[in-house]
């Protein structure tokens, strides 16, 4: 008895195409978080200036009985300026992609745009951290590199230096709860980091990974735990510089902020801009259209003292 | 966007490589070198094409004579595209010596890629106390040996023996996204206005507001950790050493003193003394601002490179570009 199968009547169409786009890699962005941020408006020039007061000399001598009042003092500022800048990329598509293709090939534009755009703003303001501040090795570890792997000596050595500088924490604290495996947190500076720290950072003595927080629902995604009066949120986007220790590892920027030590600024509508132009604008065949963003941005450290960027290898 | 030119400009040459910065990517680039279509040299290049795909050849129209005939040839390592934003390091070459000085020369079997001003990076040598870090080179002998350009207060105390070097960038101008940016200090005078010397050269300009952290007694002058003061002088640009000089006092302080072996061995790990910049320094006393130390100048661009037949010509030539987009097939 004959039977008809695939193998004599296959089927025309042999792929069914799911239109449900699979998820993309979205890295966790953490360095814009920490940073005060300001919308400059339009039509007001292309620098942010921002003024701290300088401090006044104390007045302990006492006044009494001598009728004349105190020497007058002067004032002083500080003038930080942050510079915008216009960035943007975007991609063409040709009209035989809109022809042919089944899929929603200007939704995956739109999509990859979307996380190029936050990444490359992450990028920006990390660089800024990178390059402009001065640096504090980790020293206490034990892997007899320059920068050592992270010791609990080494966190509490930038806490000491932002502290010393009055700079103020972003997070306060948790009390402790009555939860089994859990850990009161201390107030925090925020310290933006690799996750190829992960595994590290549990090595630092006293270190609270955040399942074991009072109350882990304050906790968001790129956070890793606290050690000291440091809080570590990590990215696969966190700074790392190639092959600069003294044995050759790679070195990890962590940074490790208070509050007020930084600014990101954009101008008015132009934080994220996403321009579609149809094939029309194309000429007069109308053969591609094209998909873009663009952002106007800046970023820059507005006190030293406040930021500082933590060198350490692994363990 | 279909074969757009999408930038043109001109320069005269000062016989040295040049770069062309561009803010958009390209996909050709034309030269055209007036002074040499107009002169009679015999073997001078005086027009150039680059596209994507010819990598660092490009294609050379030149003077076979003594006259206004033409030919045509292709030319390597003409031009070398460079986008600052996407830097990696260079492979890994290994080095087979490096001197007991201040400017210690390190031998190696392949300079690929270096030349005066280029930033490399040391790793597994002997100078343990120079592995890691990153330095400005200069006196670089093809295929043999290239010197850390800028002085260093205390030779390392040992001649190192093999070891490898990376190259970081081909200049200061490539070297960070955001300029100018922080250094390691390799030497400080005693002086009434101390000049300071940085391992990358410093990229600083008259004006400009810098602070100092002396973190460990190793390097002596920790008196002037955490002070800051105002460039008053910078060296001549493409001279090394580059140094610049600051508003500081140091004549009362400690000798300034560059780590050697020895101390790494006695010290183990320490924080490096560093000079970062805080922006602009202004008339007023106080008042100051961060411009500067806030700048993205990365680019996307094209180094030519100069000589008789390179597209940066010689000195004094002057050379016209166009820069142009297209779409790729």
């Amino acid at each position: 008895m004959a039977i008809n199968t695939q193998s004599n009547l296959p089927a025309p169409q042999q792929i069914y195409f799911d239109n449900v786009l699979l998820s993309v890699e979205q890295p966790d962005l953490i360095h814009k978080m920490c940073a005060m941020k300001r919308t400059m408006p339009n039509k007001s020039g292309n620098v942010l200036r921002q003024r701290r007061p300088g401090t006044l000399a104390t007045a302990p001598i006492p006044l009494e009985g001598t009728g004349t009042h105190p020497a007058l003092q002067l004032m002083s500022v500080m003038d930080f300026d942050i510079r915008l800048k216009t960035y943007g990329t975007g991609v063409a598509i040709h009209e035989d992609v809109i022809m042919c293709n089944q899929d929603s090939v200007l939704n995956e534009a739109a999509l990859s745009l979307g996380i190029n755009l936050r990444e490359t703003e992450d990028q920006l303001i990390r660089d800024t951290l990178a390059a402009t501040p001065g640096f504090i090795n980790a020293v206490g570890g034990f892997n007899g590199d320059t920068p050592t792997n992270i010791a609990r000596s080494d966190v509490d050595e930038v806490v000491k230096s932002l502290k010393k500088h009055s700079g103020k924490t972003f997070l306060s604290g948790q009390s402790g709860e009555n939860k089994f495996g859990s850990a009161p947190i201390r107030n925090a500076y925020m310290a933006l980091g690799h996750t190829d720290l992960i595994g590290q950072l549990e090595e630092i003595e006293g270190f609270i990974n955040t399942w074991n927080y009072p109350n882990a629902q304050d906790v968001i995604e790129s956070e890793w735990g606290s050690a000291g009066n440091l809080r570590f949120f990590l990215s696969p986007k966190g700074a790392k510089e190639t092959a600069a220790s003294l044995l050759g590892a790679d070195v990890y920027d962590i940074f490790c902020v208070a509050r007020d030590s930084y600014t990101y600024v954009d101008q008015n509508n132009y934080n994220s801009q996403f321009i579609y132009h149809g094939p029309e604008h194309s000429g007069f065949l109308n053969l591609y259209s094209t998909a873009a963003w663009k952002m106007r941005t800046g970023c820059g450290i507005v006190n030293d003292a406040w930021l500082v960027k933590f060198r350490a290898t692994l363990g | 966007m279909n074969n757009d030119i999408i930038q043109q400009g001109y320069f005269t040459s000062t016989g040295v490589n040049y770069t062309i910065k561009l803010l958009s990517d390209m996909d050709w680039l034309r030269i055209v070198n007036l002074t040499q279509s107009a002169a009679q040299n015999n073997g001078y290049g005086f027009e150039y094409f680059w596209q994507r795909g010819m990598g660092t050849t490009g294609i050379m129209y030149y003077h076979p004579a003594g006259d206004h005939t033409m030919a045509v040839n292709s030319i390597a390592s003409a031009f070398t595209a460079v986008n600052t934003g996407l830097q990696t390091l260079g492979p890994t070459i290994a080095t087979t010596a490096g001197t007991n000085a201040t400017r210690p020369v390190i031998s190696t079997g392949s300079t690929a890629g270096l030349s005066d001003g280029c930033i490399v990076r040391l790793n597994s040598t002997a100078h343990t106390d120079l592995n890691g870090l990153d330095f400005t080179v200069d006196n670089v002998v093809a295929n043999t040996s290239f010197r850390l350009a800028n002085t260093l207060a205390t030779a390392p105390g040992a001649i190192a023996g093999a070891g490898t070097w990376r190259l970081v960038a081909r200049s200061i101008e490539e070297y960070k996204l955001i300029k100018p940016s922080a250094r390691i200090i390799s030497n400080i005078t005693q002086a009434t206005s101390a000049v300071v010397t940085t391992l990358v050269d410093h990229g600083l300009s008259v004006g400009q507001r810098v602070k100092f952290s002396i973190p460990h007694a190793v390097y002596g002058m920790v008196q002037l950790d955490g002070l800051n003061g105002i460039v008053t002088a910078v060296s001549a640009a493409g001279v090394w050493p580059q140094t610049f000089t600051v508003n500081i006092d140091t004549t009362g302080f400690t000798a300034f003193a560059y780590p050697t072996i020895a101390n790494l061995v006695t010290y183990g790990a320490f924080t490096n003394a560093q000079v970062f910049p805080m922006g602009q320094g202004t008339t007023g006393t106080y008042n100051y601002t961060f411009e500067d130390a806030v700048t993205n100048q990365a680019f996307i661009g094209m180094i030519l490179t100069a000589g008789t037949t390179g597209p940066a010509g010689n000195n004094a030539d002057v050379i016209y570009w166009r820069a142009g987009k297209s779409f790729n097939q």
